[in-house]
């Protein structure tokens, strides 16, 4: 699967979510925090932009969510990995891999290919 | 703890919650809690609370947009969930059902055949009228045609012949019409080197008739109006169907010479495939008249084909000819005095007295149907009496009522859609049936077919009769009471409340049937007694055919006579004829023409209560040939012809109304009112009556003089042969030939032909009714078995103790065949009442049978408690062999 540009955005976070999630289930807040820290604020869209993604993933079956009641005694909507996801993110991880490696080469060729 | 909200929609049943209210709310508490997260954290850095919201709030981004992007993401999830959940459950209800019907066969089959039964008769039906009635004919633009005929109202004579000058008048006058043209009945003799010589239906049509039907020949032309001229009239167009039977389907057929009425025709045309005119017309040649020779009485051809100019009514357009019609009465008092121009639309004229007793047929398929629903709710009663404690436990695992409801339901469609289907092929075959209804193949115009009209109706109907029964068990089957049905299992067998439906289901069946059977049971009686009248008459082995006198040739009574004479005497000398004889107009044949007359001594009548007889021109032998007894006095003999002291002879009709215990031998009649100077007429013998017009109408008052005092140019012979009368017809035309090959024979056919043609369509409706009345006991005895059947199974325990606490079996069979007898005999006492309102509707059907025959009131009350028996025997048999230990144990 090639990503289109206008889907980039879009795909990528996607993954960032499913990666988010493989390490197991989150509420949206605590995905925010975690992509932000570790994308150096460098994938800086609005933080809301993550919910419909998120609810757009659970649609197709990607992820699972529910109730839970969290430390401070609310109820926060929890996302869970399906084994849909997981799938999904294995072959999209693999895909964004080849395609960042690829434009990485090329960016960084210094010389005109014969 | 958790709170799984998000697996609710796998649990909500259908179509319920289509539109969530939670999901909104859903979204507004997450997007709530994240901004509240971000903003404590903030807090907890330091940040003032104020600043930290509307700093966590800026960083989330547009919440309205986003917050209804959630929104409507989920709402389309909901919806889709659903969907899917109420399809998967649609199969699952299908999987089971198909499932639990296999499981019951006996029930299946039953229920299956009552449906099939009912909707292949509907659909039958409804195809018949859907080609007799709804279907446009095959003509461009049928609705503005019509035919025109001659029409007496005083006398009650409709749809007679016309005239040649009257056809002019009509055309001429007129202003309501596109186009008018005339026909008349031909039959032709094709003979030559391509078969055997053959008679086909044919017509005499005038130019115009083709293009005014608007149908165009396939091959070649129509007539030109120079062809309406005797001499240029030697051309034929042919029937699709006679050019491929006769012809080979030649194209090279055309401006070919064929031999028609030992006459050279050139084939100028081939009709297109199934267009026949008049009804059976296979070929057509140029209507030519001699107009100085043709008077306005001369009302011998069949009719005027016209076409109404756009936008003009029926109604208009006969009261135009309603004008031109008394100007001609006043301008043409002798023949023209109350004769009127009867404009009849062609879907009428074409189909006639067949609307009637299609109506009735769809009543009686009315009641076959709802017979047939009340059958298979009381089918599905039982069965879901004797389910009762699956559904129970259903309910307990969770199912709701909608969900058992719809589980009836979709077993329901399942039995239609099954039966119906059946129904649907089996159609196919009634449809076929009808068909050899009808004597000589369906005409042209009603192509009986199933059609998409008639696949909607068959999908409508049992749609319609599935909503019928099936509505009844679906919401029993809802009201299960669980507490009592998992206690009690079904010891108590059906409740109350269900088993007095189905009582009311079988006494609504059993006054159905009645009612049907006692209604077909008239219709077939009065059937029968049409077909036993006594028509004065014997019509096995006689020839008819007319001929007609060309004018010049024979101008005088006496040439006319002389001819016939000779005639007459040449086919008697003819092998193979036992008996011949002439009339202006023989029984069946249309010919109506009555006239005042008087009796000598008895005073004058007042106007409006003439004395108004049938009268004509009879050769000598014409009652010996039709085997007409003689009751009175003499039969006319070849030598009354005395021109000065007249004779006749009258039916007994005429003897009883004006000779009551009277002998009228030698008494004296004339025509017109007492007082005119007409000569008086001896009567020297009184006929049996000869039933003359179309059943039902009765034969009134007749008189026939002799041939030489009524020699008519057109007469009709009847001639009895040894054997087969259609097969003298080549010896018939030979004599004609042979005394004058100019005078044409038509009409030609045996008179049992002529009897049969005009009583079809009352064989047709009894053949029919016998069908449905035969359905409608079917029904009526499955009915009464299944419901008689089920409440001894039901009864099973209560039999059994009443055994063990020392019962007999016998008493036990008494008890069943009591209790089915009391449903019997209530639904018979509705029935019969019901019948007694309803037979009032069909006094107008009936012929000779009262619409309270005692016999159909009596045998049919019969039958059914013959039926109700029958239908008792075995589970009564069962009941008597009921062992009370094996009872006690059954559940």
């Amino acid at each position: 699967m090639a990503y289109q540009p206008s889907d980039r955005i879009q795909s990528t976070l996607d993954l960032l979510i499913l990666k988010t999630l493989s390490w197991g289930p989150a509420h949206g807040y605590a995905m925010a925090r975690w992509i932000e820290q570790l994308t150096d604020d460098v994938f800086k869209v609005g933080e809301g932009t993550l919910y419909p993604a998120l609810h757009r993933l659970e649609s197709r079956g990607a992820v699972a969510s529910e109730w839970q009641l969290v430390d401070s005694g609310r109820r926060a909507r929890v996302y869970s990995l399906t084994t849909a996801g997981r799938l999904q993110l294995t072959t999209e991880q693999q895909t964004w891999l080849e395609f960042a490696g690829a434009v990485t080469r090329m960016l960084t060729r210094t010389e005109q290919p014969v | 703890m958790t709170a799984n909200r998000s697996g609710d929609a796998k649990r909500s049943p259908g179509l319920r919650r289509l539109f969530s209210p939670n999901v909104a709310a859903e979204v507004d508490e997450e997007i709530g809690f994240h901004i509240e997260q971000r903003s404590r954290e903030l807090v907890a850095g330091g940040m003032p609370e104020a600043q930290a919201r509307a700093k966590a709030n800026q960083e989330f981004g547009d919440r309205r947009v986003i917050r209804e992007e959630m929104v409507s993401i989920d709402v389309e999830r909901e919806r889709s969930l659903n969907r899917r959940e109420y399809f998967a459950n649609w199969r699952q209800d299908i999987r089971h059902s198909s499932r639990s019907l296999r499981r019951s066969p006996l029930f299946t089959t039953m229920a299956i055949a009552c449906i099939a039964l009912g909707v292949s008769v509907a659909t039958t039906i409804f195809a018949a009228i859907n080609s007799i009635l709804l279907r446009p004919l095959p003509f461009g633009q049928p609705e503005q045609l019509a035919m025109i005929y001659g029409q007496v109202k005083a006398r009650n004579i409709n749809g007679s012949n016309i005239s040649w000058p009257d056809y002019v008048s009509w055309r001429d006058r007129s202003s309501s019409f596109a186009g008018m043209g005339i026909w008349t009945w031909a039959t032709l003799t094709l003979s030559g080197s391509e078969g055997d010589a053959e008679r086909v239906e044919a017509a005499n049509v005038s130019a115009n008739i083709f293009p005014l039907l608007r149908v165009r020949p396939l091959l070649g032309r129509s007539f030109a109006t120079s062809e309406e001229i005797e001499g240029n009239n030697n051309v034929i167009i042919l029937s699709h169907d006679l050019w491929k039977r006769r012809y080979g389907g030649d194209s090279s057929i055309l401006n070919r010479t064929i031999i028609v009425d030992a006459q050279p025709n050139v084939v100028i045309g081939v009709m297109p495939p199934q267009f026949n005119f008049p009804e059976r017309g296979q070929a057509w040649r140029p209507f030519t008249v001699n107009p100085a020779e043709e008077e306005h009485g001369d009302r011998g051809y069949a009719a005027a084909l016209a076409r109404l100019k756009p936008g003009v009514s029926m109604e208009t357009a006969q009261a135009d000819l309603l004008r031109i019609a008394s100007a001609l009465e006043l301008e043409f008092p002798n023949d023209n005095r109350g004769w009127n121009a009867q404009l009849v639309d062609m879907r009428q004229d074409l189909t006639g007295d067949l609307k009637r007793p299609l109506l009735l047929f769809l009543a009686a398929v009315g009641f076959v149907l709802l017979i047939a629903c009340a059958n298979v709710a009381n089918l599905m009663l039982a069965r879901a009496a004797t389910r009762q404690q699956e559904t129970a436990v259903r309910m307990a695992l969770g199912a709701g009522r909608g969900r058992i409801v719809r589980a009836v339901l979709t077993e329901s469609l399942l039995l239609s859609f099954v039966g119906g289907a059946i129904g649907l092929l089996l159609a196919r075959n009634g449809l076929q049936l009808l068909t050899q209804a009808f004597p000589n193949g369906t005409p042209y115009f009603f192509s009986f077919a199933i059609d998409i009209p008639v696949v909607l109706f068959a999908v409508a109907i049992t749609t319609v009769t599935t909503l019928l029964f099936a509505l009844l068990p679906a919401l029993g089957a809802a009201q299960v009471d669980l507490q009592t049905r998992l206690r009690d299992s079904s010891r108590t067998g059906g409740s109350k409340a269900r088993g007095s439906i189905r009582e009311r289901l079988v006494i609504a069946e059993v006054a159905l049937s009645a009612m049907l059977l006692i209604a077909a049971l008239l219709l077939i009686r009065s059937n029968q007694a049409l077909l036993a009248t006594d028509f004065g008459f014997d019509k096995h082995n006689v020839l008819t055919a007319q001929f007609t006198l060309p004018e010049p040739r024979y101008p005088t009574d006496e040439s006319r006579s002389q001819f016939a004479e000779r005639l007459l005497s040449q086919i008697a000398g003819t092998p193979g004829v036992t008996s011949v004889g002439t009339a202006r107009g023989i029984p069946f044949s249309g010919w109506n023409v009555q006239g005042e007359m008087s009796v000598e001594g008895k005073p004058g009548r007042r106007a409006g209560d003439e004395l108004v007889v049938h009268f004509q021109g009879v050769s000598p032998n014409y009652f010996g040939t039709l085997r007409t007894p003689l009751v009175l006095g003499r039969m006319l003999s070849a030598t009354d012809r005395d021109t000065a002291h007249q004779v006749a002879v009258i039916n007994e009709t005429l003897a009883r109304l004006e000779f009551p215990g009277i002998d009228p031998i030698g008494r004296r009649m004339k025509s017109g009112s007492i007082d005119e100077q007409h000569p008086w007429v001896t009567i020297v013998g009184v006929v049996k009556d000869i039933r003359q017009y179309q059943l039902p109408q009765r034969m009134g008052p007749a008189i026939y003089y002799p041939q030489p005092m009524f020699p008519t140019r057109t007469q009709t012979l009847v001639i009895r042969t040894a054997g087969d009368p259609l097969a003298f017809v080549p010896a018939l035309r030979r004599v004609m030939k042979s005394m004058d090959s100019d005078v044409p024979l038509y009409r030609i056919q045996s008179l049992e032909q002529v009897v049969n043609r005009s009583l079809w369509r009352q064989q047709l409706q009894g053949r029919v009714l016998v069908i449905f009345a035969g359905m409608a006991l079917l029904l009526a005895a499955v009915g009464l078995y299944g419901m008689i059947a089920w409440s001894v199974t039901q009864r099973t325990r209560e039999v059994g103790i009443r055994i063990a606490l020392g019962s007999t079996g016998l008493r036990a069979a008494q008890l069943v065949f009591a209790s089915s007898m009391r449903l019997t005999i209530i639904g018979i006492v509705i029935g019969t009442v019901g019948a007694l309102g309803l037979s009032r509707f069909l006094a107008t059907l009936l012929y000779e049978v009262s619409p309270f025959d005692a016999i159909a009131f009596l045998t049919v009350p019969f039958i059914l408690a013959g039926v109700a028996v029958l239908a008792s025997w075995v589970p009564a048999r069962r009941a008597a062999r009921i062992s009370p230990t094996i009872a006690m144990r059954a559940e």
